[in-house]
């Protein structure tokens, strides 16, 4: 199986599967609505939107949506959405869930919720985002740019882990992990350290059928002729699938100087739940959110 | 040529010819690994203590007084301060422990302005004759003197044991950072430093040698445990160093070898201009000797 090097992949695979139902929190509003019409429509998703019936139908008229493309569950209220949105998905009716116009806090308090929510024992909630950059080989996977502010060396196993779950769903066999810092070397620092540890993890075989190296600076997991020149000699010379930040502001960094500079499509998710969970925002483009919603039904 | 056995180790101090070796404040177990160095060819004593008593114990022991160069020196603190001090000066090869306190001998040697400390820290090699499995040397690091290493003190460590290894004949000595299982977990803290340890050597912060951990001691020592678990690498197996997580580790492995297993020792502490010999009471005759020969070896240098 060849990697797929492109999100418009993801699509054709997720057709292949059995198919995903995805239960919208809160849709309320016209860019979800328009989202959940497109993956719809593109057979990726059946979808069941909850909200308030009446508003729903009012705003998909308002935005040219047809509604009888998916379902709607009449709820009141934001937080009701959210509760009856993550319980469809606890019930095992839906595969999946799509934030609406829910504000972000209080749908990842309903993922949260240890009696009613997503999140299993153990769960390590945390988000994975994979970017497609024009010109570049190979589809990146990028964990954690926005969940977990500074992760302990224990999230960072489990983030590696889900991470390396999102590569294998875009038919990457063996993902080449980068655990990034800002030098190759192993310095006093504790993210050039845990990078060291991660790594003695993946080379005794603890993350599965993978090859890791860390620490790494960027440009030596990401260009080949940076490792050449600096004569590096790793399991991954600039051809790393997967990249492990040390925490949310080299992240999100990162994240956003790959979508503004390099132009990157993105698709991301929140991982750690038992089921995917799609966390866009306004400020995505249309593709994004349909690419979100793929990756999501691709990992459902 | 790699030394395998005790009795090479032994023919290379020969060609030294003599070197002289300081006994700081000697009493029975000293001057007896001393007199054993001086029969073999291999050391000429010089005994720093107090003369009268130096001349009686030689005596005792059925040695010429009169025979072996003495310094004099009032207590064992001030026996140790002058072994020291000839170490320095070119006048000593090697110290060799007496009847002073170790704590004193390592005061003297970590002195900021007299004393004789090169490497960061000072750490103990022991070296394991293995006359029955593998035929071969193992050194254990550190049993002796690092109570509980920090990652620093463990790199450090095999800095100064890969020196030791190179004047043995071995070019790219095999390192193996020890734990109790070959996967990393933050529940065994030195399984963590171990990998940080192998990562720093693949970075070529570590040169030297090749190193490899965490290792349980089976897959270190035992191809086949190695292979059984799937462990593959250049250590795996075959390691000539194994770096103990703290000293009592170390000090259970190195006995455990002495007692059970039979096989001889010998002890150097090094990371001092000159290396540092502590007997033990119950070291015997062939360890005493071979200790001052693994002195002589591992710090004997053309040109100083």
């Amino acid at each position: 199986m060849t990697p797929m090097t492109h999100l418009s992949e993801i699509p054709a695979a997720v057709k292949g599967l059995s198919h995903k139902r995805m239960a919208v929190a809160y849709g309320e509003d016209a860019h979800t609505l328009q989202a959940v019409e497109r993956a719809v429509k593109e057979g990726i998703v059946d979808a069941v939107v909850v909200g308030a019936k009446r508003t729903i139908t009012e705003i998909a008229g308002e935005c040219g949506v047809d509604t009888k493309l998916f379902e709607v569950m009449d709820v009141e209220g934001e937080m009701p959405s959210v509760k009856a949105a993550v319980k469809l998905v606890r019930d095992g009716s839906a595969h999946m869930l799509m934030k609406g116009l829910a504000h972000t806090d209080n749908y990842m308090r309903g993922i949260l919720d240890k009696e009613t929510g997503l999140l299993p024992e153990g769960g390590t909630l945390s988000h994975v985002a994979v970017f497609d950059i024009p010109g570049y080989p190979r589809l990146l996977v990028l964990s954690d740019a926005a969940v977990i502010p500074l992760p302990t060396l224990l999230q960072k196993v489990a983030i590696t882990k889900y991470a390396i779950r999102v590569a294998n769903s875009l038919r990457v066999e063996i993902p080449k992990i980068a655990f990034l810092s800002a030098s190759e070397n192993v310095l006093k620092f504790p993210s050039s350290q845990e990078a060291a540890i991660l790594t003695g993890m993946a080379v005794r075989k603890q993350f599965g059928n993978v090859l890791a190296e860390g620490p790494l600076s960027i440009d030596l997991a990401l260009f080949p002729e940076v490792s050449d020149i600096k004569g590096f000699k790793g399991r991954v010379r600039g051809d790393a699938d997967v990249l492990i930040v040390p925490d949310i502001d080299c992240g999100n960094v990162l994240y956003k100087v790959i979508v503004r500079f390099a132009k990157a499509e993105t698709a991301a998710m929140v991982t750690g739940t038992t089921a995917p969970c799609i966390l866009s925002s306004r400020g995505d483009s249309d593709d994004s959110k349909f690419y979100s919603i793929a990756l999501g039904a691709l990992n459902a | 040529m790699e030394i395998r056995t005790f009795d090479q180790l032994l023919e290379e101090a020969k060609k030294r010819g003599r070197k002289k070796l300081a006994v700081a404040f000697p009493e029975e177990v000293s001057l007896h690994a001393a007199l054993l160095a001086h029969e073999a060819g291999i050391a000429a004593p010089v005994l720093v203590g107090v003369p009268d008593k130096i001349r009686e114990l030689l005596v005792q022991a059925g040695a010429d007084p009169d025979a072996f160069e003495i310094e004099e020196a009032d207590s064992p603190a001030e026996a140790c301060a002058v072994a020291v001090a000839l170490a320095r000066d070119d006048k000593a090869d090697v110290i060799l422990k007496g009847g002073a306190q170790t704590a004193q001998m390592l005061h003297a040697v970590l002195d900021k302005e007299n004393g004789i400390r090169v490497s960061k820290v000072l750490s103990e090699c022991s070296l394991y004759e293995d006359t029955r499995v593998r035929h071969s040397l193992l050194a254990v690091v550190d049993g002796g003197i690092l109570v509980a290493p920090t990652l620093d003190e463990k790199v450090e460590a095999i800095r100064n044991t890969v020196n030791v290894y190179h004047k043995l004949g071995y070019e790219n000595p095999k390192v193996a950072v020890l734990a109790a299982v070959e996967t990393v977990t933050d529940k065994m803290p030195c399984t963590e430093d171990a990998a940080i340890i192998t990562r720093m050597w693949e970075r070529g912060q570590i040169k030297g040698c090749v190193v490899d951990g965490p290792l349980a001691l089976d897959n270190a020592i035992s191809p086949r445990a190695a292979s059984i678990k799937g462990i593959g690498g250049e250590v795996a197996g075959v390691a000539d160093i194994l770096i103990v997580p703290d000293i009592e580790a170390g000090n259970l492995l190195g006995k455990s070898m002495t007692y059970f297993a039979g096989f001889t020792s010998a002890h150097v502490t090094i990371g001092a201009r000159k290396p540092i010999l502590v007997p033990s009471r119950a070291d015997d005759g062939r360890t005493k000797l071979m200790s001052v020969a693994l002195g002589i070896v591992a710090y004997y240098q053309e040109e100083l």
